[in-house]
């Protein structure tokens, strides 16, 4: 027999569920190396600036409209095919224009990581 | 009784079917709580919109705008933008930290086990807040649809998912809402659509053109399911079924819940709160007039604030984040479920109108969250109307299902995986017995509006989930006594604001409407609070890497096998 430090036989599972019992009490996941880390930074900065012009398009649309429906009476007012355009407002605005927000920002955030 | 066995019965089959079939394929903690992690985007953003498409969404947004006017329209659209903010903000980091729970989440990245505890608190309180709405609305529209007590719809919803839940745990879970969304939405939208071409072009002219429900058109039978106080202002007739005719002087009288009052056709409408009747003022101001304090813009903004900060931090919707395999498909999953409630919420508005139209008086019995199920034998009184108020119950039932299966997972997430940690079998254990206690709440919380405990949930995750994730994943100074302070504050602030208003004097003007909606503070004061707190502590150098870790994508780490 070899000199050496015993280590116990287990099987792959428990030695993950054991891992995350102790990972559970502290945060022990190794250090990201140099390399990592600065690509890290990149995309961190990266997703940064790509997920501001998102949001500020977001509450720009979705704190706006009821501002239009508040100070706007001349468009709420309004009939569209015979429905209050105040009550469609709400409906057929922002839905199409958060999907397409949406459909953006994962085109572009997973681009990011593509290219970086 | 048959329309509620033949609606109820289908719905609650296919939960129990596909979550007996989840039994199989589970072993571990990871495979209850995260479905071990290998749901694809497509499956788990059905998933998650039919988790979200919960009571309030199916039928409370109708009930509303029949209530408190097209204002009500705002809801669906806070509740997606918050979809929105968490594909930018949560989303992918998230999934990338690799933890199972949100208190998980929290220890992982602060290294903290009193925050663990903290929020495994926090998301006991929000499952417990949501949970009950959603049972309560299960006996309701049971009520509604036949006979039935209020308890039987309790008992069955929560009998139903804690064995599916106990059972077959998240993978049953994801299975079961990605077919039920597919499910509300058919049921939502074909009804939608049969109602409006069949109720007639007269009925959608006046649909279109609100006109304040001043008088009773015709002879009205009012059924009181709960107990409601209306003000009268002019002398009027009622009926009482096998009793006399009475005469009500004006002042204010109530009605106990159980009662059936009949309005001869002509007689004044009673007023009931402050809102004004359907039809009414709110009718041409499309905006939330919250807590009646005359700021309609600043109410709408407060809504908007609560939904949209709140979904990001609602812990069973986070969770669901954590069953995909990697970040890439989590930020999939919160793209596609934008698109996915974006169709189903062009729809309440149609089932609102109509119901203003068709179903007024649901106004007088505090039961306007049945109008969605009341509409088709209102339209049609022969076995179509039945075959669709059959659907649309089914459809309702299956939302509270869904949501339901959802929170009950992190109920029982939190207490024996974050609280008092244990194995799958303390999970199942705990499943079952959270349900029997929230069925117990349930069966006293009839009187209390579904409304008001949905807001408190919604505004408990913005004001302290939300700043903890936000700050969590994108500012590293945050330090673990910022996000326990932040989270407390949060936690105080807004929950103050609800009590008071539940159990508190009545308020006017801008107190009431802080305290009826405290996101727009609170929310900023969890915020400032974690900041300032941090900056005062000095976060520890390993927090920046931390941080950084969850923003690094898998392609360049080796453990992801790729």
């Amino acid at each position: 027999m070899s000199e050496g430090k015993r280590v116990p036989v287990m099987s792959p599972q428990t030695r993950m569920a054991r891992v995350r019992r102790v990972s559970r009490t502290n945060w022990s996941e190794p250090p990201l190396g140099p390399a990592e880390l600065e690509r890290a930074t990149r995309l961190y900065r990266a997703q940064r600036f790509r997920g501001a012009i998102t949001l500020s398009g977001l509450v720009l649309l979705v704190f706006g409209l009821p501002l239009v429906q508040a100070y706007l009476p001349m468009v709420t007012s309004s009939r569209l095919a015979g429905i209050p355009a105040a009550w469609l407002i709400p409906v057929i605005v922002p839905f199409p224009a958060m999907v397409l927000l949406a459909w953006r920002q994962l085109r572009r955030a997973e681009l990011l990581e593509r290219h970086r | 009784m048959t329309v509620a066995v033949l609606a109820v019965a289908p719905v609650v089959l296919l939960t129990l079917f596909v979550g007996v079939r989840g039994v199989a394929a589970m072993r571990t903690t990871s495979d209850f709580l995260v479905a071990s992690r290998q749901v694809s985007p497509l499956l788990n953003s059905a998933a998650v919109s039919g988790e979200y498409l919960s009571a309030a969404s199916f039928l409370g947004i109708a009930g509303m705008m029949v209530k408190d006017g097209p204002g009500a329209l705002w809801y669906p659209v806070g509740f997606t933008a918050g979809y929105v903010a968490m594909l930018v903000l949560v989303a992918a980091p998230m999934r990338r930290s690799g933890a199972l729970t949100v208190p998980d989440f929290a220890e992982a990245r602060l290294s903290s086990t009193a925050l663990r505890k903290l929020t495994a608190v926090v998301v006991l309180l929000i499952a417990v807040l949501y949970l009950v709405p959603q049972f309560r609305t299960a006996g309701l529209v049971l009520s509604a649809v036949s006979a039935t007590p209020y308890w039987v719809g309790v008992v069955v919803a929560g009998v139903v998912i804690s064995v599916t839940l106990a059972l077959g745990g998240m993978r049953a879970a994801t299975y079961v809402q990605a077919v039920q969304f597919c499910l509300k939405l058919l049921l939502f939208a074909v009804p939608a659509v049969w109602l409006t071409v069949h109720a007639g072009a007269d009925v959608r002219q006046q649909a279109l053109r609100p006109v304040e429900f001043e008088r009773f058109e015709e002879r009205t039978r009012v059924e009181f399911r709960i107990g409601v106080t209306f003000r009268i202002t002019e002398p009027t007739r009622i009926h009482r079924p096998g009793g006399s005719d009475r005469v009500l002087q004006p002042g204010t009288h109530r009605v106990r819940a159980g009662r059936t009052l009949v309005f001869p056709a002509g007689e004044p409408v009673p007023h009931v709160g402050s809102g004004g009747r359907p039809g009414g003022e709110r009718w041409r101001l499309p905006l939330l007039d919250v807590a009646d304090a005359g700021h309609p813009l600043f109410g709408t903004w407060a809504v908007l604030i609560a939904t949209m900060f709140g979904t990001m931090g609602l812990p069973h919707v986070v969770v669901r984040f954590h069953t995909t395999p990697d970040g890439a498909a989590a930020r999939r999953t919160a793209a596609l479920t934008v698109g996915l409630l974006s169709v189903f919420y062009l729809f309440p508005g149609v089932y609102g109108a109509l119901g203003r139209v068709l179903l007024p008086r649901l106004y007088l019995s505090g039961g306007t969250d049945t109008v969605v199920v009341a509409l088709p034998a209102r339209v049609d009184d022969g076995w179509v109307g039945t075959l669709f108020t059959v659907l649309l119950t089914g459809g309702a039932f299956a939302a509270f299902l869904a949501t339901s299966l959802g929170l009950l997972l992190v109920l029982a997430g939190a207490v024996s995986h974050d609280l008092a940690p244990g194995g799958l079998g303390r999970l199942r254990g705990t499943a079952l017995l959270a349900a029997a206690v929230v069925i117990l709440l349930a069966l006293f919380a009839a009187p209390l509006e579904t409304n008001i405990l949905v807001t408190w949930a919604f505004t408990l995750a913005a004001a302290t989930f939300c700043p903890l994730l936000v700050l969590g994943i994108w500012w590293w100074r945050l330090t673990a006594a910022g996000a326990v302070s932040g989270v407390l504050v949060g936690l105080l602030g807004s929950s103050a604001g609800i009590v008071v208003t539940l159990f508190g004097p009545e308020l006017r003007g801008w107190w009431a409407i802080l305290l009826a909606q405290p996101a727009p503070w609170a929310v900023p004061l969890a915020f400032g609070t974690m900041v300032l707190v941090s900056l005062r502590s000095g976060a520890s150098p390993r927090s920046r890497s931390a941080m950084l870790r969850l923003h690094l994508d898998q392609r360049t780490t080796p453990e992801s096998g790729r």
